[in-house]
């Protein structure tokens, strides 16, 4: 699946819509620890996946069957090539993160919507300097295509007064960045600096700086 | 004389995966299709756009279905976003063109027999997705990973149909006509226009000679044994959009709109297909054409060199095809 999702999909088209929130958190000594995020997918997602699975008379999952969405998730997301979607930078250093926790699936029965939480904390808690942590949230197949458009999708959790939030959504996809994604080599461990290298400006950025 | 062959390669090239993994198997479970193909740059960016189209049709289905439900004329409106999403499927890459190009081709079809064989292979790629979710989703309540893997077996089904077919057509368009060539030389044979006989077939001609019928009377008729197998290589792997568009409207209580919708986007392949089939076809005798100015004998060469190609062609793709679906599994 690693090579699978290397050599592929790139010009494929985003056949699923993630409507995304995330949260910077800090602990209490104003150091960056984790990214926290959900994932509300699409409702054509949400039929497809949940069809002829054993829902409540009010249409709800039980809640192993969603503790099992979720560890699958988390698993196939885990792939190095995928990272959970999720890279992060600090003055061009990619930053390492430890195993996911927390990782959580909801249904709404009445929007036909799942949202699958986690949180990614870092292998260990960065202080952030003035040019900022750079979190960059996108997949790299096109399959996925991520909004951030609710008010409040991007958070920070007990930061720091000096820190700063900033947004900025990816540009449009042309093709000759579409041939360089297409020639990555089709290795997990070199893949994610390539990655970033190709990829600027079209992830959806979220920087955090603090003074 | 090759030159005449640059346009039809260039063409299924253009086509091509350019890798055997090309068939996705994303973190989120969903039967995925397309991806990871090649070609010239202007190609790419026609496909970039194409795929940025198809997108946005997709999109509005579910909004679309709901419409219908609230308001029994709205159907108009899921029926031409299902034949938008369609046609822009079709334009984009994908190895069903690739095969019908090749096929109608190496087989000599006319326009309208290939625009037929392209509208049936989509008709049916729709019939399968309808049926399987009708089967799967609805009667048996299947879960989305069984509906991945029956749709997994379906399409290793229609690759190995592709290859099947391929080996087939590399046989009687380019491997025994080399034979009859090489058998023909032994014994001196002058091949010449005059000799040229119209109405043998291949297959059942033993003499040595290697006759050229017209195109007229090759494909007049649809061959329906023959066309049904490159029929079902293509319309045996349904389309993941259909799919989920049906499961979708199966879980709005309203399947009737997902029937609608799955028949309308094939309407949509089917037509667009047709067209690229009937252009296929036009550069095919455009190439023969060229040939032709040499002598009767070169234009059947030319013919022949075509015909081959394209069967070769059929074959190496299906094989790469099935070698992804190897490497998957």
């Amino acid at each position: 699946m690693i090579m699978a999702c290397a050599a592929s999909g790139v010009q494929a088209h985003p056949h699923m819509w993630i409507d995304a929130r995330a949260r910077i958190a800090f602990d209490g000594q104003g150091r960056m620890t984790a990214i926290e995020q959900d994932w509300k997918f699409d409702e054509m997602f949400g039929a497809y996946t949940t069809q002829g699975l054993e829902k409540g008379a009010d249409g709800s999952l039980p809640e192993e069957t969603l503790l099992g969405m979720a560890k699958d998730w988390m698993q196939a997301l885990g792939e190095p090539i995928s990272h959970y979607f999720t890279q992060a930078a600090m003055g061009g250093k990619p930053m390492k993160f430890a195993a996911p926790r927390d990782a959580v699936v909801r249904w709404n029965a009445k929007d036909q919507r799942l949202t699958l939480s986690f949180t990614l904390p870092f292998a260990q808690p960065i202080v952030p300097d003035s040019t900022g942590v750079q979190f960059d949230i996108f997949d790299p197949t096109y399959f996925v295509s991520y909004a951030f458009d609710a008010p409040g999708a991007v958070s920070m959790l007990g930061a720091p007064k000096d820190c700063r939030q900033s947004y900025r959504r990816p540009r449009e996809l042309d093709w000759q960045t579409m041939q360089q994604l297409a020639a990555i080599p089709a290795d997990a461990e070199t893949l994610p600096d390539e990655l970033l290298a190709i990829t600027k400006g079209l992830t959806h950025r979220i920087e955090v700086s603090c003074a | 004389m090759r030159k005449p062959f640059v346009p039809v390669l260039a063409l299924l090239l253009g086509l091509m995966p350019l890798t055997a993994w090309s068939q996705t198997a994303h973190p989120f479970g969903v039967p995925e299709s397309g991806g990871g193909w090649g070609g010239p740059d202007w190609l790419s960016s026609v496909f970039a756009q194409v795929s940025a189209w198809q997108s946005h049709f997709y999109r509005q289905l579910t909004g679309a279905v709901r419409a219908w439900r609230a308001d029994g004329t709205a159907a108009w409106g899921l029926l031409s976003l299902s034949f938008a999403y369609g046609v822009f499927h079709a334009l984009g890459p994908g190895h069903g063109k690739a095969v019908i190009a090749s096929y109608v081709l190496a087989n000599r079809q006319t326009a309208r027999n290939g625009a037929l064989l392209a509208l049936l292979a989509a008709l049916l790629q729709a019939l399968v997705a309808i049926t399987l979710v009708a089967l799967m989703a609805w009667l048996l309540n299947a879960t989305a990973p069984q509906m991945n893997r029956a749709t997994r077996w379906l399409e290793t089904a229609s690759y190995g149909l592709i290859t099947l077919l391929g080996v087939w057509l590399v046989w009687t368009k380019a491997v025994r006509p080399w034979l009859a060539r090489g058998a023909m030389n032994h014994r001196g044979h002058v091949h010449e226009a005059g000799h040229m006989h119209a109405a043998h077939d291949h297959a059942e001609c033993g003499c040595g000679h290697v006759h050229v019928p017209s195109v007229e009377q090759v494909s007049g008729v649809l061959d329906w044994r023959k066309a049904g197998s490159a029929i079902f290589a293509m319309g045996l792997r349904p389309c993941s959009g259909a799919l989920i568009v049906l499961v979708f409207a199966l879980s709005q209580d309203f399947f009737t709109a997902g029937i609608a919708a799955a028949l309308a986007m094939g309407l949509g392949t089917g037509l667009t297909v047709a067209a690229l089939a009937v252009f296929a076809v036009l550069a095919g005798s455009a190439a023969t054409r060229l040939g032709a100015y040499a002598s009767a004998a070169w234009m059947a060469r030319v013919r022949r060199g075509i015909e081959a190609v394209a069967a070769v062609f059929i074959l190496v793709l299906g094989v790469l095809l099935l070698g992804g679906q190897a490497f998957l599994l």
